[in-house]
C-alpha cells in the first residue's frame, strides 16, 4: 500500500515539475544567450543608418573626425590606428611577461611561491579598469612628464603599458593551464637524456602547449582591443591620427564611450559610433571563432 | 679510456655500434654498483640499504612485487628520482666505475647522458620521428647534417627500425605503434651513446609480439651495453638475465647469477616469489 | 681522485641559456608577485588617509562636485544597480545551467550554448554599454536609470555565472545523480536535494566573481544609469551614481585626486572582500571534490 503511494507521489512529481522545470530552464537558456544575437544584430542595425553616407572605405580609411563639421566627416582611422597601437604595445609587453610568469608558475616555482603567486594573479585581474585608469594617471603619466619632457605625460604608450597589465594575468593563468596539461612524463623523458630543463620546455614542454598558450594569447588581444576606460583615462582623446608612442590618441572603444552619450539620436554620428562597436564586435567574434575552428582541428589532428 | 668515445665522429657509429666499454682491465667485474643505497619520498623510506652490483656487458634483472621499489631503484642509478618532487636518496651510493655519480662534483646531467633510461610508457616527443633520435644528440654534441644522418640511422638499425620507417622519418613519432614507439625510446637513448642502460618494465603496455621484440634486443645489445631490466615478469627475467636481484619491500631479498637464484633461491618469499605466489 | 671531466656538462651556451631562463622566469614570476602589491599597496596607502565617516555617510558637496563631502550616494548607487542586475541574471544563469548540465540531451546543443556563452563572455563591457543605451535607454524609453543600468549589468554578468554554474554542477560526481536517478525519482528532485546543495559553492563563488566584475564596471553604467550626481535615495527609475563612474568622473574632470584616493580605496576594499570569498569557496569546493 506504502509502496503504490510512494509511486504515486514519484509520478506525480515527474508530471508536474520536471516538464516545468524543463521548459523554464531552457526559456532560460534560450533567453540569455540570444542577448549575444541581440547585440550583433541591434550594432549592426543602428551601424546601417550610415549607408548612404559614407562609404566603408571612407569611413575606415580616409576620413577624419569632424563630427560637427557641415556635412559631418565621420572617419575612424585614428581611432583603429590608435586601438592597434595600444593592443600593439601591450601585448609587446603582455605576452613575454604573462608567459614568462607561466614558466615559472608551472616549471620552476616551489610549492609555496605558486600558492602566493594565484592569488595575487587574480587579485590583478579583479581590478577594475576605472582604478587601472586612475593608477596609471597618478603614476605612469606624471613619470612620463618627468622622463620625456612632456606638457602632459598622457599618451598611447602611457595607455598601452597599463592595458598590458591588464591583460597580464589572462595570458599567464590561461599559459599556465595550457604547460600544467602537459605531463610529467612528457618532462621526466626529455630531462633523463642528460639535457637541460631549458632545452626540454622549449623543445618538449613550450609545443606540446603551445595550442593553449597562442589562444590564451588572441583571447588577450581580445581583451586588449575592447579595454576602454582604462585606456580612455591614459590616451588624452585626441582625434588626431597618431604619429609616434608618445602622442595623443583615442582608441575606437574611447571613441564611442566618449561620445555616444552626447550624440543625438538618428544622427549619422549616432550611427557612426554604432558602426565603431561594430568593427570591434566583428573583430572579437572572428577572434571567437576562429578559436574554435582551431581547436576542432586540433582535436581532430592531435597537436 | 671511455672519454676517446666521445670524440669519436659519429660516422664511425654505423652498426656493429662500436663496444661502449673497452674491456680487460681490472673493473670489468661490475660497471654498476650500489652500496647502502636508501631513498624517500618525503618523510617516508622506500628503499633501505640496498646493495646491488651490475657486471658489464651483462644484464641483470630487478624483479619483486609491485611496489617493492624497482623504480626507484632504477631512476636513483641514473639520478632521474631527483626529478620526482619530493623523492631523495637519503644515504649510502651509487657507483659507476668507482665513481661516485651522487658526488659534488658530478653533474646529475652528465650521469643520465652516460646512464639511459627506458620508461615504462613509450614517451614519444612532439616531434618527427628523425628528430625524435636526435634530441639528446642535438644537445650533447655539434654533428653536421651528414653525421646525423648516419646517426639516426645506425640508431634506428639498432632496435630494428630502420626499415619499418626509413620512409617517414619526418612524420610525427606519435603515429608508430605502441612497440615502434617503445623502440623508437630505446633508438634515441642510443643516439646518446650511453654506457648503461636502464629498462623499466619495457614490455608492460606492449603486445606479445613487441615484447618478444625487444627481448631480441636486449639480448642483442647487451654485447656493447652494460644493461638493467626491471620486469616482475619471471619467464621474461629467466629469458633474457645473467644476473637477478630479489627485492622486497625495498630491500634486496637476494641475488646472483640467474641460474642460481632460479634453480635453489636461499629464501622462501624468493621461492614464493618466483613461483607466482607473492607479487 | 681528480674529477673525470665525463661527469660534467660540456655545453656552455647550454648553460648560459638555461641560466638565463631560470633568471628570467624568476624576474617574470616576481613582477606577477610585485605588480598587483604594488598597486594595490599603492592606492590603499594613499587611500586610507582620505577615509572618514563623513567620506562614506555624506553626499558629495562643494564647487566642484566632489571637492567635499562623501561618496554615499556612489556606494548606494553601486548597490541598488548590482542587485538589480544580480536579481535578473542569477535566476536566469543558473537555471540555463541547470538546462546544460541536466537536461539537454544532444552534446551538440550542449556544445554550441557553450560556445555562444563564451562569446558572450569575451564581449567588451563597452558593448553591452551600447546595447543598453541604443535598446533599453533610448528605444524602450527607460532613459538613464537604475533599472536600464542594472539589465545591461545583468546581460553581461549572465555568461559568467552561467560558465562558473555549469562547471560546478558538471564536477558533482555522476554517479550520485545515476544512483538518485536508479531510485525513480524525477531530475528535479534530483537536482534540488542532491545536485544543488554540493555545486552550491561553485555557483556562489562564479555569482559573487561576476558581481564583483559588475561592481567595478564604469563603462557600462555610464551612459545606462549614471549621473554626476544625486542627492535622493536610489530608486530604478532615476538616475544614480556609482562609485566606478564616480571616480572616472573625479579623475576626469580632474576634481579631487584626494577623493579619487578614497573612491578607489572604498572600490578596491570591496572587490578585494568579495573576491577572497569567492577564493575560499572555490577552495572549500575543491577540497570536497578530493
Ligand atoms: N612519487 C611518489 N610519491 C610518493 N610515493 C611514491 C612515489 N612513487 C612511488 N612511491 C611509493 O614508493 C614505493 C615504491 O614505488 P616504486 O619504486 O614505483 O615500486 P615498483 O616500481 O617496484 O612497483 C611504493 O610504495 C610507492 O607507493
Ligand atoms: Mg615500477
Amino acid at each position: 500500500m506504502a509502496q503504490v503511494m510512494a509511486q504515486d507521489v514519484r509520478q506525480l512529481s515527474r508530471m508536474t515539475l520536471d516538464p516545468l522545470m524543463w521548459t523554464a530552464s531552457l526559456a532560460a537558456l534560450l533567453l540569455g544567450v540570444s542577448t549575444l544575437f541581440l547585440i550583433i544584430i541591434y550594432v549592426l542595425y543602428q551601424a546601417s543608418g550610415l549607408i548612404g553616407e559614407i562609404s566603408l572605405g571612407a569611413f575606415l580609411f580616409s576620413e577624419a573626425w569632424v563630427p560637427l563639421a557641415e556635412p559631418p566627416r565621420l572617419g575612424i582611422m585614428h581611432a583603429w590606428m590608435s586601438t592597434l597601437y595600444v593592443t600593439a604595445i601591450s601585448l609587446l609587453v603582455a605576452v613575454p611577461l604573462g608567459v614568462g610568469i607561466a614558466l615559472f608558475t608551472a616549471e620552476l616555482a616551489p610549492p609555496a611561491a605558486r600558492a602566493v603567486l594565484q592569488p595575487c594573479l587574480e587579485v590583478l585581474a579583479g581590478i577594475p579598469s576605472v582604478v587601472y585608469g586612475f593608477f596609471g594617471f597618478v603614476t605612469l603619466v606624471v613619470w612620463f612628464e618627468a622622463w620625456f619632457d612632456m606638457t602632459t605625460g598622457v599618451s598611447i604608450l602611457a595607455a598601452g603599458l597599463i592595458v598590458a597589465i591588464t591583460v597580464t594575468p589572462f595570458i599567464a593563468s590561461t599559459a599556465t593551464e595550457a604547460l600544467d596539461a602537459v605531463s610529467a612524463g612528457d618532462r621526466e623523458a626529455g630531462l633523463s637524456l642528460g639535457v637541460t630543463r631549458f632545452y626540454t620546455i622549449r623543445r618538449i614542454v613550450l609545443p606540446r602547449a603551445m595550442p593553449g598558450i597562442f589562444a590564451g594569447v588572441v583571447l588577450g588581444f581580445a581583451r586588449a582591443i575592447g579595454e576602454t576606460l582604462a585606456a580612455l583615462m591614459l590616451i588624452g582623446n585626441s582625434v588626431a591620427i597618431p604619429g609616434s608612442v608618445l602622442d595623443r590618441g583615442q582608441t575606437l572603444t574611447g571613441l564611442v564611450a566618449t561620445e555616444l552619450g552626447e550624440a543625438a539620436v538618428g544622427t549619422p554620428k549616432y550611427h557612426a559610433l554604432f558602426a565603431a562597436s561594430a568593427v570591434l564586435m566583428v573583430l572579437i567574434l572572428l577572434i571567437n571563432v576562429g578559436i574554435l575552428l582551431a581547436k576542432k582541428r586540433l582535436l581532430r589532428h592531435g597537436f | 679510456m671511455t672519454t676517446q668515445f666521445r670524440s669519436m665522429p659519429a660516422t664511425q657509429l654505423r652498426p656493429p655500434l662500436v663496444p661502449a666499454v673497452t674491456r680487460g682491465d681490472a673493473s670489468a667485474a661490475a660497471a654498476l654498483h650500489t652500496i647502502d643505497l636508501c631513498s624517500s619520498y618525503g618523510d617516508r623510506g622506500v628503499l633501505t640499504n640496498v646493495s646491488i652490483e651490475c657486471p658489464v656487458q651483462q644484464v641483470t634483472a630487478i624483479m619483486g612485487p609491485s611496489g617493492c621499489g624497482k623504480s626507484t631503484l632504477v631512476k636513483a642509478l641514473n639520478r632521474t628520482l631527483e626529478l620526482t618532487p619530493g623523492a631523495r636518496v637519503t644515504g649510502g651510493g651509487v657507483f659507476f666505475r668507482d665513481q661516485d655519480l651522487y658526488a659534488r662534483e658530478v653533474d646529475n646531467r652528465a650521469v643520465r647522458k652516460v646512464i639511459g633510461i627506458i620508461h615504462q610508457r613509450p614517451q614519444p616527443f612532439p616531434m618527427s620521428i628523425e628528430e625524435n633520435v636526435l634530441f639528446g644528440v642535438r644537445f650533447h654534441q655539434r654533428l653536421t647534417r651528414h653525421q646525423r644522418h648516419d646517426l639516426v640511422e645506425a640508431c634506428l638499425q639498432r632496435t630494428g627500425l630502420w626499415t619499418e620507417v626509413r620512409d617517414r622519418l619526418h612524420q610525427p613519432a606519435h603515429q608508430l605503434s605502441g612497440g615502434q614507439q617503445q623502440r623508437l625510446c630505446l633508438a634515441r637513448t642510443l643516439a646518446n651513446q650511453p654506457e648503461v642502460l636502464l629498462m623499466d618494465e619495457p614490455c608492460s603496455s606492449l603486445d606479445p609480439a613487441s615484447t618478444e621484440r625487444i627481448e631480441q634486443l636486449v639480448a642483442e645489445l647487451k654485447r656493447d651495453y652494460t644493461i638493467v631490466i626491471v620486469t616482475h615478469n619471471v619467464s621474461q627475467a629467466k629469458r633474457v638475465a645473467d644476473r637477478v636481484v630479489l627485492m622486497m619491500e625495498g630491500q634486496v631479498l637476494e641475488q646472483g647469477e640467474a641460474e642460481q637464484v632460479f634453480d635453489c633461491p636461499r629464501t622462501t618469499a624468493g621461492a614464493d616469489f618466483l613461483a607466482g605466489r607473492i607479487g | 681522485m681528480a674529477s673525470n671531466p665525463q661527469w660534467r656538462l660540456h655545453q656552455p651556451r647550454a648553460l648560459l641559456a638555461e641560466r638565463l631562463f631560470v633568471a628570467g622566469a624568476w624576474i617574470a614570476g616576481s613582477m606577477g608577485f610585485l605588480l598587483p602589491v604594488a598597486i594595490i599597496g599603492y592606492l590603499l596607502v594613499n587611500g586610507i588617509g582620505v577615509l572618514s565617516w563623513e567620506f562614506i555617510s555624506a553626499p558629495p558637496r562643494g564647487y566642484p562636485l566632489g571637492l567635499h563631502g562623501g561618496i554615499l550616494p556612489a556606494i548606494q548607487g553601486s548597490l541598488a544597480v548590482t542587485m538589480v542586475a544580480l536579481g535578473v541574471a542569477f535566476p536566469l544563469a543558473v537555471a540555463s545551467a541547470i538546462y546544460l548540465a541536466e537536461y539537454a540531451e544532444h552534446p551538440r546543443f550542449v556544445a554550441i550554448m557553450q560556445f555562444l556563452a563564451e562569446c558572450l563572455a569575451a564581449v567588451p563591457a563597452l558593448l553591452f554599454g551600447v546595447l543598453g543605451y541604443g535598446l533599453l535607454v533610448v528605444q524602450f524609453g527607460l532613459g538613464i536609470s537604475a533599472l536600464a543600468g542594472g539589465l545591461t549589468l545583468a546581460m553581461m554578468m549572465y555568461p559568467v555565472i552561467l560558465i562558473g554554474s555549469h562547471a560546478a554542477l558538471q564536477s558533482v560526481d555522476r554517479s550520485l545523480r545515476e544512483s538518485a536517478l536508479a531510485m525513480g525519482v524525477s531530475r528535479a528532485y534530483v537536482i534540488r536535494r542532491a545536485l544543488l546543495p554540493r555545486a552550491w559553492p561553485g555557483i556562489i563563488a562564479a555569482t559573487v566573481l561576476a558581481g564583483s566584475h559588475a561592481v567595478g564596471s564604469a563603462v557600462p553604467v555610464l551612459f545606462t544609469a549614471a549621473v554626476v550626481q544625486t542627492r535622493s535615495a536610489p530608486s530604478l527609475d532615476s538616475p544614480v551614481m556609482t562609485l566606478p563612474t564616480h571616480l572616472f568622473y573625479l579623475v576626469s574632470e580632474a576634481v579631487s585626486f584626494e577623493h579619487a584616493y578614497g573612491t578607489a580605496f572604498v572600490l578596491l576594499v570591496c572587490l578585494l572582500f568579495a573576491n577572497t570569498c569567492a577564493l575560499v569557496l572555490r577552495r572549500r569546493l575543491r577540497m570536497r571534490g578530493e
